[in-house]
């Protein structure tokens, strides 16, 4: 910052030296680190320091100052605001130190104006800063007094213990540790609040916190009003002067605005009974009573009972009575009371109010019950509003603790709830999931073990990966054929196995892979010589059947012989008719069997020879012819009719 | 033979009763292809007919086929026949079970000695 303010700031004469000395500066400046910052203010002047330091007769000293300063404004600028006038006399001494030094008066002149323009600049600053912070602090006031009406009316009873004392004892920022110490005091949260009335307040004016104690007050309860009856009774001249002040606090609590009116809604219907006095109190009572009064009614009483003593006692007394209202706290019961603030608070307030009322004065009486009527609609706001204050106020320290652990404990309890939830949950799913995958599981196992069986049983037949011509086979015309088989296909395994096709004849399809059916045929018949070969097979077979028949017979014969002996035997074993008559039946039913198997084997043989006539036959009526078609060069004879010709034809004579 | 024993009538009927449905069911598909023979046949016949060969061959064929469908139509009947007899024999071994395993468990149990020469009348029932 220093050297982009230094350019403009130094009009002409400023040589190179001038950086070095605002070099040096810096150096120096982190040497004795430890300057306060208040110098800062001279931020804009230093350009003309910098020349100054730059002249060889400059002191070292001087200069290092200059450069303290400077370094330390640049740092933290900020800080320097608050003493503008302090840092400029510094500057001048250094400055006249190092002016004595150097002989330039126009170069001091210039300095001086401009330091002039500086210093006006920097008071400026500062003055600005300080209406920055008095906006600030209104805001943070007018902001404070919006949030929490009810807060602002606690202060009011404190206060009314307060009031007094702040009046005898006070000033303005007196007050306000005063008010906040006592709001700690009394009773906590509340208290909080108030000290931000009261803060309000001292920004105003002095008085006004005074007033704003003795409104508070009868603010906070309306009991309080009583109370401020009490105290502005023992005081007496300073509860008139509170009242006033009252007034003024009440124009600054103004700003604050939402609250204040209705606190004034309280205080005019206050008003009318009560006093001038009494009426500001209860104004702002009227709101505490608004949000409190429900509630705070037994307090109120306390409190009443404790102005009463505030009167006997003075104000240091009244100290005392806040320390009762305090035991007000004790109106946790009240804090019941806030809970049904809403709507019933009305009677109850009021009629507690009107205690306090009583206990006080008759105006304040009348004010509390004002307040009371507003109250409700401050309660309208809710038991937001009576907790607040209501709860606050009259739990014990334990109590609140208590509900705090409860609130804690049940956002755990519902953490852990959701975690266990989400950890049943996770269970239920993991489970599910467990059962149906084994489901699945089961289902591939089965159909891997059905095709290791399946492999098995093609006889250890090589893997398809092994083949080299997996699903084609050439033909003999060069074709490719793909020839898949359905066979074995369990629906699961996707190992589709080729087929080998070994050869294709004029009859048959040959296949070369295991567990196909060998060959397919098309079973067509086309010349003598197939229809021979085919009966010969025919009667071989036909021949081991008629064998086959032949032991069948014989074996049946043999079992029908048994079967009578073993019945023969059963009977001659004294008892087991039963048994014999089965067996009997059994050597029937042997016998008949033995009987048909003897006609089986007739029909078998005689289906073999039939075989074998019906090939002799064939054998006998084209075996010439086909020897003939084999004799000859042609592979085929003519067309037969080409040998129709029944006439003789003699050799050409 | 011995003479004849409770075990040794079971045993055999029981053999009996196993060999001959074996012996059926072998039957069986003998005659199922037999079957098929005398069908193959009686295609033969047909083949013979579309080359025009002569009647005579054609009509010996087709007696051919019928005779060996005769076969085929035999066997099956001995099949039954075997499956007959067979149960005849799981009858026969249900019956002698039924009536006499319970005197021969009995029998085993017993310690009398001499037991076999007891007079059957000895143990009758009143």
């Amino acid at each position: 910052m220093a050297t982009d303010t230094a350019p403009p700031a130094v009009p002409g004469p400023p040589d190179p030296p001038a950086t070095p000395a605002s070099s040096s500066g810096p150096t120096t400046g982190t040497g004795t680190g430890a300057t306060p910052g208040w110098l800062a203010a001279i931020e804009p002047a230093r350009p003309t320091t910098d020349p100054a330091a730059a002249r060889p007769a400059g002191d070292d000293p001087a200069g290092k100052t200059d450069g303290t300063v400077d370094g330390t404004v640049d740092a933290d600028g900020a800080l320097d605001r608050s003493a503008p006038g302090s840092s400029s006399a510094t500057y001048r001494t250094a400055d006249d130190v190092a002016g004595k030094g150097s002989d330039a008066a126009g170069v001091k002149h210039k300095r001086s104006v401009i330091k002039e323009f500086g210093l006006a600049a920097a008071q400026r600053w500062a003055k600005g800063g300080g209406t920055a912070n008095k906006r600030l602090d209104a805001k943070k006031a007018q902001a404070q007094a919006h949030q929490v009406k009810e807060a602002r009316t606690s202060t009011v009873l404190k206060s009314g213990g307060l009031p007094s004392r702040n009046n005898s004892t006070s000033g303005g920022g007196g007050r306000n540790s005063s008010g906040n110490s006592q709001g700690n005091g009394r009773t906590n949260s509340t208290e909080n609040n108030s000290g931000g009335a009261g803060r309000g307040g001292t920004g105003g004016g002095r008085g006004g916190s005074g007033s704003n104690g003795s409104a508070g007050g009868g603010g906070k309860h309306q009991s309080s009003g009583g109370k401020d009856s009490g105290p502005s009774k023992g005081s007496g001249g300073k509860g008139a002067p509170g009242s006033s002040g009252s007034s003024g606090s009440s124009g600054s609590s103004g700003s604050s605005g939402s609250s204040g009116s209705s606190g004034s809604n309280g205080s005019n219907s206050a008003g009318g009974p009560g006093g001038a006095g009494k009426n500001n109190g209860t104004g702002s009572g009227g709101k505490n009573s608004g949000t409190s009064n429900s509630s705070k009614g037994p307090k109120n009483n306390g409190a009443g009972t404790s102005g009463g003593s505030g009167k006997a006692g003075g104000s240091g007394k009244d100290g005392a009575s806040g320390k009762q209202g305090a035991t007000g706290k004790a109106g946790k019961a009240g804090s019941s009371g806030s809970s049904g603030g809403g709507s019933g608070s009305g009677g109850v307030g009021d009629k507690k109010a009107g205690k306090g009322g009583k206990d006080g004065k008759g105006g304040s009486a009348g004010s509390s019950g004002s307040g009371s009527g507003s109250g409700s609609g401050a309660g309208g706001k809710g038991s937001k509003a009576g907790r607040g204050q209501d709860g606050v106020d009259r739990r014990t320290p334990l109590e609140k603790s208590r509900d705090a652990g409860h609130e804690d404990g049940g956002a755990i309890r519902n953490g852990v709830d959701h975690v266990k939830a989400y950890a049943k949950g996770a269970k239920d799913g993991w489970d599910d999931k467990k059962a149906e995958n084994a489901r699945e599981h089961a289902r591939l196992d089965k159909a891997r073990d059905d095709h290791r069986k399946q492999q098995a049983g093609k006889g250890g037949q090589p893997k398809p990966g092994g083949k080299a011509t997996p699903t084609t086979a050439t033909t003999g015309d060069g074709r490719t054929v793909v020839i898949t088989t359905d066979e074995g296909d369990d629906g699961v395994s996707t190992d589709v196995k080729p087929l080998m096709v070994k050869e294709i004849d004029a009859n048959a399809l040959t296949l070369g892979t295991d567990g196909a059916r060998g060959s397919v045929s098309r079973k067509e018949l086309r010349n003598f010589k197939q229809y021979e070969r085919k009966l010969e097979a025919k009667e071989t077979y036909l021949i081991k059947i008629a064998e086959a028949c032949k032991q069948l017979e014989k074996a049946a014969e043999k079992e029908a012989e048994d079967c009578q002996k073993l019945m023969e035997q059963a009977k001659s074993v004294m008892g087991g008719e039963n048994v014999a008559q089965k067996l009997s039946k059994l050597v029937d039913a042997a016998k008949s069997q033995a009987s048909e198997a003897a006609e089986l084997h007739k029909q078998a043989q005689r289906a073999a020879e039939m075989c074998k006539v019906v090939q002799t036959n064939i054998a006998t009526r084209y075996a010439p012819l086909y020897k003939a078609v084999v004799d000859s060069d042609e592979t085929k004879p003519a067309e037969l009719r080409f040998y129709n010709d029944k006439g003789s034809y003699a050799p050409a004579a | 033979m011995a003479e004849l024993t409770y075990k040794a009538l079971v045993a055999k009927v029981g053999a009996k009763e196993k060999a001959l449905a074996r012996n059926a069911e072998s039957v069986k598909k003998a005659a199922d292809n037999i079957t098929e023979l005398a069908d193959d046949t009686g295609s033969d016949a047909e083949a013979l007919a579309a080359k025009s060969v002569d009647p005579d061959s054609r009509s010996e064929c087709q007696e051919l086929a019928k005779v060996i469908r005769g076969v085929s139509q035999d066997a099956i009947q001995y099949a039954a026949k075997a499956q007959d007899t067979s149960k005849a024999a799981a009858a026969a071994g249900d019956q002698a079970r039924a009536t006499h395993a319970d005197f021969q468990e009995a029998f085993d149990r017993s310690t009398v000695t001499g037991l076999e020469n007891v007079s059957r009348d000895w143990l009758e029932q009143e």
